[in-house]
């Protein structure tokens, strides 16, 4: 093997510093049914710091190890002497075992209806690890208590929940969190920002780039060194010579359709070979970066105007002052004294270049970027002056990494913040109501191929089972005769209809073709089938939930990649899933 | 009645809370519904409500027992289809633990099929995995059509292209055209890249197979050796020119072993001072791994995600109690979660699934080899194809055996117009393609 490192693969993904966010969190699994404990295994496996089990269940001494089919990490040990098993501690062994960089540990609780959580939580934290909870299979009693405190947080702080349900072929993820901020969302396809188009009234492409380009004179150069001069270069002196052919300013643009093509003409007609000279070739390519900046993002530009009112209002409430706030405000006051540009973030894509060109253009970027970190830095110090005056710490502190990675990011940002489990469960809507319930809307006028497996449709079903269970105290189907399977199945149809009447889709056209339909073939089939579960486990249903709710929970953990806001409804019926906001 | 949902939840004591009792896969299996098998996209055979002992007849054969296998083995396990195979050729690295949950520290350098085998067996008593530990390729096509179902969690395209030739060729067809169902053995097959990933199945001569999507996976990215070797400009540059310039220079006869820190180490020296001597900053011995054997970044969660996906798939292809994934979906989970389900289209001259013969146009003076090579570089992304001129059965080139290569070899250097009429048809055959052939007609212009 030519690496020790057991965690090179994922290493790639989120790097050293993510892996330590990891190595300083407590996931605390609520439930420790298989999608529980699926998601459990995908966090122990990358190596969170520790992990806590709270549980109600026993093993009875009948239970042999076939038993427990579908919860790959319960099973009755065989030399257990027939004394009842905690399932909590059966797990906690098993995923135990998994890795031994993770410590875990367990409650045994007489029932997860009564349990103290404020109280077990509040423990865990004292060991300064970040707490995550994963609540798994519960019922909306025990959701909701387990929701408000996480919503609340702990010691003031919140904490991230991922509630995680299988039933049958049907399977859910939600996040809740009321304030998640991203600085690495770390897009596919970034876009380079190269700051070519001077695009407000006094900015002009940053002195040391102009300064290169003056220098460079393709005229003088042999055939090798002008099919490798940077398409950055040329793009700036076809600029010119557009603007003396044209009469223009100096910070002029070509706007029009027209202007364009004749910009572009101007750059070919710099190429000694327009098919051979590949820098050419990549300059025509991009010949748009010419007179288009990169733009910031409308979520960042929102981040962006919130910045200063967001802060002023944590400081005053002595609320919990997240660095992200105290960035963005910087940020804010950069761009004001920049005529809108952010700071540079310094890399340049690779280009055909001579070694030496390419490294002379990369220095630019790169010593403008980080001469706008040491300005960003003085404005931070400014904003601690300024709100923090005393120095009690409120303005939490910056570190040079932090503010580098910042400033490579600006374009990336992004700040979560989810509805609570509660909300969604009670229908309780505030001034996005109309949003989300037309967002809601939209997502029926895109059917998938069969109508009936939109997500939409299978989110309402799963849902009407909880309102069930929180009318009968179980869920539909558990009786196995005939008659009461269906009248279960009338019962949850009954619920679907509620629900439909509380989102505004009662005169939905998909919904009436398909939730609503009376033709003989559909009526009720989706109570049925939901019935038909008993909100069996179905260990791959389990495991597909525990692998998109481990991948959210890495996300979250790690503050890099970009969380779901919403509900993940897994239809593994066909294989198809969506993601709902309500 | 199979299983009374109540009773199965006594088992586990009578104190347990309602939330506790619940259905199973027994539910599931012992159930009627609206959604069955035959009421889907692709039917293929009717629902019966059984119990769970029907699933014991059933032989499933996994292939590759890595990040996709372990979860898939597991699965299995969960889903009691008791009668598995596992076949892999590696050998546990250390870098597998993060995701191969059915190894430990302990069984790196052991087999991964038979450690995995092991492990279920051991784990879960109903269990009788049995493990191959080799290459797909040995195993001969009685081996392969005596499973109900095949799963593969394979990371190499080559594999994967081979695997699906070899299960589609088994399809027999009836004097109407339409496939014997009887010789239809379902593939279900997964991949993954970092949090992204995908799940498919493929019922071959009904849906798409693999070798329909062979475009989407497009071939490695190589590294322009002029750039390489006068203007490097990224670390990447200076890594590549150390391991394809420098290594064979001054080891000639030595291949470079990526799993070696020895080589991999003198590799990373080299770039490091290529990228001193030209101010390149970025060379790390990360770096130098990630390049040098095309790293993929690999975590336990999207296998998760894939491996169950697709196993749900199989359980629900063998019982016929849900309906069947049509037939690709994918995941995306870098920014929010996007899952896009979809129908992959036959691609209309598959050279794996249909029976088109292709057209060519070439010039009257092409010789033999360079049609063969252009079977290599073009889209049929050929190994190494032998040719037979379809209405005369004369022998055009043979790869195999060596008498024949030897005997056949001197119409490589002949012009096409020598060996065959304008328009006639070409049959080829090729490693990739086990028991299939494709036709090709030539037409000279
Ligand atoms: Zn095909």
């Amino acid at each position: 093997m030519a690496t020790d490192n057991k965690y090179d693969r994922q290493l790639r993904l989120w790097g050293a510093n993510g892996q330590k966010k990891l190595s300083e969190s407590c996931i605390v699994l609520v439930n420790a049914t298989a999608v529980g404990t699926e998601t459990l295994k995908n966090l122990c496996l990358p190596g969170v710091g520790k992990f806590h089990i709270i549980d109600d269940a026993k093993l009875s001494p009948s239970t042999s190890p076939q038993d427990p089919f579908s919860n790959f990490f319960v099973f009755r040990d065989q030399d257990s002497n027939g004394t009842p098993q905690d399932r909590a501690e059966i797990a906690t062994k098993h995923l135990s075992e998994l890795n031994p960089d993770v410590i875990g540990s367990f409650t045994s609780v007489d029932s997860l209806e009564t349990a103290d959580y404020e109280s077990i939580f509040s423990s865990l934290a004292e060991t300064g690890q970040n707490l995550l909870v994963i609540a798994s299979d519960l019922p909306p009693s025990i959701l909701k208590k387990i929701s408000s405190i996480c919503w609340d947080g702990i010691r003031s702080k919140p904490v991230p929940l991922v509630i995680v349900k299988s039933f049958g072929l049907i399977g859910s993820v939600r996040i809740q969190t009321p304030y998640h901020a991203i600085i690495e969302s770390k897009p596919d396809n970034e876009k380079p920002d190269l700051r070519l188009a001077p695009t407000s009234m006094n900015a002009s492409v940053f002195p040391e780039l102009a300064a290169l380009v003056e220098k460079t004179n393709l005229d003088q150069m042999d055939s090798k060194d002008h099919s490798h001069v940077p398409y950055v270069i040329l793009l700036l002196k076809a600029m010119q010579l557009w603007r003396k052919s044209n009469e223009k300013d100096d910070d002029a643009l070509p706007k029009t359709f027209a202007e364009k093509e004749e910009y572009r003409k101007e750059l070919k007609s710099l190429a000694r070979d327009m098919n051979m000279e590949l820098n050419f070739i990549e300059a025509d390519q991009n010949y748009y970066l010419a007179y288009t900046d990169l733009e910031i993002p409308f979520e960042v530009q929102e981040l962006i105007d919130l910045a200063q009112e967001n802060l002023y209002q944590k400081v005053e409430k002595k609320g919990d002052v997240d660095m992200f706030d105290v960035l963005l405000l910087a940020l804010k006051k950069f761009m004001e004294s920049h005529d809108g540009f952010p700071p540079l973030n310094g890399s340049i894509p690779d280009m055909t270049a001579s070694t030496q060109g390419y490294i002379e253009l990369q220095t630019i970027y790169k010593s403008k970027a980080e001469s706008d970190v040491q300005e960003m830095k003085r404005i931070i110090a400014a904003i601690g002056d300024e709100y923090d005056a005393d120095k009690t710490g409120v303005i939490p502190l910056v570190s040079d990494d932090d503010l580098n990675v910042f400033c490579k990011n600006i374009y990336n940002l992004r700040l979560i913040k989810t509805r609570s489990y509660c909300q969604e469960y009670d229908f309780e809507f505030g001034d996005d109501k109309d949003e989300l319930l037309s967002d809601v809307a939209m997502s029926t006028f895109d059917p998938y191929d069969d109508p009936v497996h939109t997500p939409i449709l299978w989110y309402i079903a799963l849902k009407a089972c909880d309102l069930f269970y929180d009318e009968h105290g179980h869920y539909p189907g558990q009786d196995d005769r005939d008659l009461a399977l269906e009248s279960d199945a009338k019962n949850v149809q009954k619920y679907i209809v509620e629900i439909l009447s509380k989102i505004g889709l009662d005169e939905n056209e998909l919904v009436q073709s398909t939730l609503l339909s009376t033709e003989e073939e559909k009526d009720m089939a989706f109570a049925k089938e939901m019935t038909r579960y008993n909100n069996a486990e179905i260990h791959n249903i389990a495991s597909v939930i525990g692998g998109v709710a481990s991948q959210e929970a890495v996300k979250l953990i790690t503050g890099k990649f970009i969380p779901m806001d919403g509900t993940y409804i897994f239809n593994g019926i066909v294989g198809v899933a969506g993601v709902i906001k309500l | 009645m199979a299983v009374d949902a109540s009773s199965e939840s006594n088992k586990h004591g009578n104190t347990m809370a309602s939330y506790q009792c619940r259905g199973s896969l027994a539910t599931l299996l012992s159930r009627p519904s609206p959604f069955t098998n035959e009421t889907g996209a692709l039917p293929i055979g009717e629902f019966e409500p059984s119990d769970l002992s029907s699933l014991s007849k059933f032989k499933v054969l996994v292939v590759g027992a890595g990040g996709l296998g372990c979860e898939i083995l597991k699965n299995l396990a969960m889903s009691g289809i008791s009668n598995v195979h596992v076949i892999d050729l590696d050998s546990i690295d250390i870098t597998n633990l993060n995701r191969q949950f059915l190894f430990r520290q302990k069984d790196v350098g052991g087999s991964k099929a038979e450690v995995a085998a092991r492990f279920i067996n051991e784990r879960c008593p109903w269990m009788k995995v049995t493990p191959h530990h080799g290459k797909i390729q040995d195993k001969d096509s009685s081996f392969y059509k005596s499973f109900d179902c095949v799963i593969s969690g394979l990371d190499n395209i080559e594999a994967r292209r081979w695997l699906n030739a070899t299960i589609c060729s088994f399809v027999e067809i009836d004097e109407d055209g339409d496939p014997d169902p009887s010789t239809i053995i379902p593939i279900v097959d997964g991949g993954t890249e970092g949090f992204a990933g995908q799940a498919r199945v493929i019922l071959p001569r009904i849906t798409s197979c693999f070798e329909c999507s062979l475009d989407s996976f497009p071939p490695a990215k190589s590294f322009p050796l002029c750039t390489v070797a006068e203007t490097p400009r990224i670390p990447e540059d200076c890594i590549a020119y150390a391991f394809m310039i420098q290594w064979p220079k001054e080891f000639p006869d030595k291949k470079l072993d990526t799993d070696s820190p020895h080589d991999m180490q003198w590799v990373y020296q080299r770039a490091l001072e290529r990228s001193q001597k030209y101010d390149i900053e970025g060379v790390t011995y990360t770096l130098t791994l990630g390049v040098v054997k095309n790293i993929i970044p690999a975590v336990a969660s999207t296998n998760a995600i894939v491996s169950a996906a697709c196993v749900n798939e199989a359980v629900k292809l063998l019982t016929f109690a849900s309906q069947t994934l049509n037939t690709y979906m994918m995941y995306l989970g870098s920014a929010g979660v996007y899952q896009h389900t979809f129908v992959y289209e036959q691609k209309e001259d598959c050279p794996v699934c249909t029976a088109t013969v292709r057209k060519m146009t070439v010039a009257k003076s092409t010789t033999l080899n360079e049609l063969l090579q252009k079977l290599k570089d073009g889209d049929l992304r050929l190994n190494s194809p032998s040719a037979t001129a379809a209405t005369s059965g004369k022998t055009l080139y043979m790869q195999k055996p060596p008498f024949l290569e030897k005997a056949t070899r001197p119409n490589l250097d002949k012009p096409l117009s020598e060996l065959i009429q304008n328009g006639e048809e070409v049959t080829i055959t090729d490693p990739m393609f086990p028991g299939t052939s494709v036709g090709l007609s030539v037409f000279f212009d």
